[in-house]
């Protein structure tokens, strides 16, 4: 896990062949998970060929919490007579390789900073701990943003800050190097590249600023939960409800989305059985429901509220942060054309 | 319960394609489970034996669309403890309820030579005549929620079968969205046959019937946005569920819109 501040080191530089050639050196100790383009998808996966792997895509379908936390997995075996559980699978995760995560997005870093305050915060999960602090990141700076993105409203981007083991800026045919963690700086020295020249670095500072300037999409965050808090009667609430479809589409893409249920699968036998958990999503009806029937979210319009009101003033509330990345994904992906900036700056 | 302790299985069929039975005896790697776990007492199409009722958990399959078809989904309620609409037409009205919005004599005509033969009625959920337990969305069911529903039945348990939306299961499939060429009805319709046919890069045609509280009328809307015509929209939504209530409301909306324009 890449520490909570930046080291100070220097940069370093690799050609197309080098960057291959670094990734390769990483699979002899670990999973590399990476983006790759699969027609007009692009798909977060294990990379086997690592020229598949690609720096400048636009963010992945899934974000990187599926690494983490497959949309379904089993949680232990049982037997109902014998009143009895298979040990936990997440030690079985242990004896796996490694995971590495090459060619994250600034904002996806980001998430995963949030969801650790969720997973191994007050509440410890451990399967999500293990996999997590034993993952190496090298993230990929962003110098030509994509249309839906809004990071620098959250911090989250166009370039990562820290909780990062390497950093990657690709400019033309370079890969622009440099360590974010002792692991970091410790891989990087093996590998021996040249260090970057002073042009190099003064690229990259113009690729920064250049990103920045690209990305005009903007959340107000200035007294953001406040204002949210004030107008939970606003009528673009019940505008967004009438648009809104509940399809959860949002929430199974985004990244900072955690919400899951779980159940139990039992085999023919009716005997012995599997505990399940699933991704689910806060827009669907069944989330809310309790037993009997009730559901405090039956309108559509709580429902749309509750995803909006957790990003941007429960999660502030809880972590004393905005549970949003500016990824896009969201935007991407809604078939209705919702987008929380517009949504947002209608509160103004 | 059956003489041997096991409970007595049943599966009737109304006006319908079969394909939901079908798909049961598809279950080939688990059938001899179930058979161990119940008795197969009823089911004309697998088996020449047929056991006398009551029967502990029966499946409906097809649609009621005739006089003799009504007795008969009465008679089955009153032989079943746990019934069950299995699959669209059963549960909705499925393909056969696309002739509801013509009058009677008009489909009889277009199809039969000599109409005074037939006895046929509007194509009908089971629920319209007889209370129904629960329901196996799907043209035809998704063999692992048959499996879900008859183990729930089994040991006396509400079973978990997905109402939400087909987009939250295709996305986490990550599957590319078919929306924007295709007007897949995926928004509206409910999950649990594992994005199917977007796996497959075919938008969904809305085989389940409604996802629970589906926004009809604005996915109509949305599909009039992007320049699907009146006639278009109404047809999506009556090919499955046009007798499902929210559906049967929508479509009939939207037609009364058009008419009044």
């Amino acid at each position: 896990m890449g520490s909570a501040t930046r080291v100070a080191t220097a940069v370093h530089v690799a050609d197309q062949a080098g960057w291959e050639g670094l990734i390769r050196a990483l699979q002899r100790t670990h999973a590399v998970w990476g983006p790759v383009q699969e027609g007009e998808r692009v798909i977060l996966k294990e990379i086997t060929e690592p020229a598949a792997l690609r720096v400048d895509v636009p963010p992945t379908l899934l974000p990187t919490k599926k690494v983490y936390r497959a949309p379904r997995e089993t949680l232990f075996q049982f037997s109902r007579k014998q009143a009895r559980a298979a040990p936990d699978s997440g030690q079985r995760e242990a004896a796996a390789k490694p995971l590495a995560l090459v060619g994250i997005h600034p904002c996806d870093l980001k998430a995963i900073q949030l969801l650790d305050r969720v997973f191994t915060g007050f509440f410890v999960d451990d399967r999500y701990s293990a996999r997590r602090a034993q993952t190496f990141i090298i993230v990929s700076n962003c110098t030509t943003p994509f249309r839906s993105c809004f990071c620098t409203s959250f911090d989250s981007g166009p370039f990562a800050r820290n909780g990062f083991d390497l950093a990657v800026t690709r400019l033309g045919d370079r890969y622009l190097l440099q360590a974010g963690s002792p692991a970091g700086q410790t891989f990087l020295a093996v590998l021996d590249f040249p260090a970057a020249s002073s042009s190099d670095l003064a690229e990259l500072v113009t690729a920064e600023a250049g990103a920045r300037q690209q990305i005009t999409r903007r959340i107000d965050t200035d007294g953001l939960t406040r204002l949210l808090n004030m107008n939970v009667d606003h009528p673009v609430w019940d505008e967004v409800a009438d648009r809104c479809l509940c399809c959860g589409a949002c929430t199974a893409v985004c990244p900072t989305c955690y919400c899951f249920s779980v159940r139990d699968r039992l085999n023919l036998d009716l005997e012995t059985g599997e505990r399940q958990m699933d991704w689910t999503s806060c827009l669907i009806m069944e989330f809310s429901q309790v037993a009997l029937g009730h559901n405090p979210r039956h309108h559509r319009v709580a429902r749309v509220k509750q995803r909006l009101y957790h990003k941007f003033s429960y999660f502030n509330d809880q972590y004393g942060e905005f549970g949003c990345v500016g990824c896009g994904r969201c935007v991407e992906t809604c078939v209705a054309d919702l987008d929380p900036v517009e949504i947002l700056a209608r509160l103004r | 319960m059956g003489t041997n302790g096991k409970p007595h299985l049943a599966v009737y069929k109304l006006s319908s394609c079969a394909g939901c039975q079908l798909q049961i005896l598809n279950l080939e790697d688990v059938l001899l489970d179930i058979a161990g776990a119940v008795e197969i007492a009823y089911f004309p199409m697998a088996s020449r034996r047929m056991d006398p009722g009551p029967y502990d958990i029966g499946f409906v399959e097809g649609a009621v669309t005739e006089p003799a078809e009504i007795e008969k989904v009465k008679t089955a309620r009153q032989q079943c403890r746990v019934l069950v609409a299995l699959g669209s037409c059963a549960a909705f009205g499925g393909l056969p309820s696309m002739k509801n919005r013509f009058p009677q004599h008009e489909v009889e005509r277009r199809v039969y030579q000599r109409p005074d033969w037939i006895h046929s009625v509007a194509a009908r959920p089971v629920s319209e005549y007889v209370k129904v337990d629960a329901i196996l969305r799907g043209c035809p069911i998704d063999t692992s929620e048959f499996l879900e529903l008859v183990k729930a039945v089994l040991i006396g348990i509400r079973p978990r079968l997905a109402s939400h939306s087909l987009c939250l299961e295709c996305r986490l499939q990550e599957n590319g969205c078919l929306f924007d060429r295709t007007g897949c009805m995926g928004p509206v319709t409910a999950a649990g046959c594992g994005a199917l046919c977007p796996g497959l890069g075919r938008a969904c045609e809305g085989c389940r019937g409604p996802a629970e509280g589906a926004n009809l009328a604005g996915f109509a809307r949305l599909l009039e946005a992007k320049g699907y015509s009146r006639r278009d929209v109404i047809d999506r939504f009556q090919k499955y569920a046009g007798a499902e209530p929210s559906m049967a409301v929508a479509a009939t909306a939207l037609a009364w819109e058009e008419a009044h324009a």
